[in-house]
């Protein structure tokens, strides 16, 4: 059974040509701060302990309210593998509530592995614009 | 105390504007045309927890052979180590393979853990030319 050995959010993950993990933009103190509204975001997942078996991953999303949702593959993420990395590409996902929401991904029925992420969603500030003008 | 959680290696690794870490090519082997060989640059990224703030780290970093030598890259100036917040990431240029087999990248930011990856060099096997009709 695949475990998770350590994860990440990032902007965006993929592998290369030659099948090699590429991640641009990972998150400091592993966590993700970003204003109330829709995002992409990449899960970057390390498992140790893996076979070619199926993962069958369980994604789920608590709001900060608690509230649990599972996201759904195919509809709320794309998942792509190569050797012992995983990529969960989330590409309209709505973090509103300000908070903390948690990812916890879990592999397999049997044992799963718990994982959470937090992303921090802090209020939106409009641009404050300055209009010079000459006379 | 400071520890390692993880660490790997790859071609390339910067921060962003965000001060954020980006990884290309991270590989769990190296695949080598022939040897002997000069890797023109290899980075390792180790990511830190439990880091006060502003505390200093003393890193030490160091590479074994297969047949168990420790070895680095002949001039100083062809290792750079730079620690940013949570992340260590360490440069080696013109890193010599002489022999096939497991190369272990040892670092510690502790005298008491000492976290190494052990990374496969193997030869790519030299394909017949192909006959063309």
């Amino acid at each position: 059974m695949a475990l998770v050995d350590w994860a990440l959010t990032c902007d965006f993950a993929y592998f290369d040509a030659t099948g090699r993990l590429c991640v641009i933009g990972a998150d400091a103190n592993g966590l993700r701060t970003v204003v109330s509204g829709t995002h992409r975001l990449t899960l970057v997942a390390h498992l140790v302990e893996y076979r070619d078996d199926p993962l069958d991953p369980v994604l789920a999303l608590r709001s900060p309210e608690g509230e649990w949702r599972l996201a759904q593959e195919g509809t709320d993420y794309t998942r792509e593998r190569q050797g012992s990395a995983v990529l969960f590409h989330l590409s309209r996902i709505q973090l509103i509530e300000l908070g903390t929401y948690r990812f916890e991904l879990a592999l397999g029925a049997a044992a799963p592995t718990m994982l959470e992420l937090p992303v921090v969603v802090r209020e939106h500030r409009g641009q404050r614009v300055h209009l010079h003008a000459a006379y | 105390m400071p520890r390692i959680e993880w660490m790997l290696a790859c071609e390339l690794a910067y921060f962003d504007r965000h001060a954020r870490v980006c990884m290309v090519g991270v590989t769990t082997q190296l695949l080598l045309p022939s040897l002997p060989l000069s890797m023109r640059q290899l980075m390792i990224v180790a990511r830190l927890v439990d880091r006060a703030p502003g505390q200093p780290l003393d890193v030490g970093f160091a590479i074994a052979t297969p047949d168990g030598r420790w070895v680095g890259p002949s001039n100083e100036d062809e290792i750079h180590i730079e620690v940013a917040s949570e992340y260590i990431l360490i440069t080696v240029r013109d890193l010599p393979f002489k022999q096939e087999g497991m190369y272990r990248f040892g670092l510690r930011v502790d005298p008491s853990q000492f976290v190494s990856l052990d990374i496969p060099v193997l030869v790519m096997s030299s394909s017949s030319p192909l006959e063309c009709h």
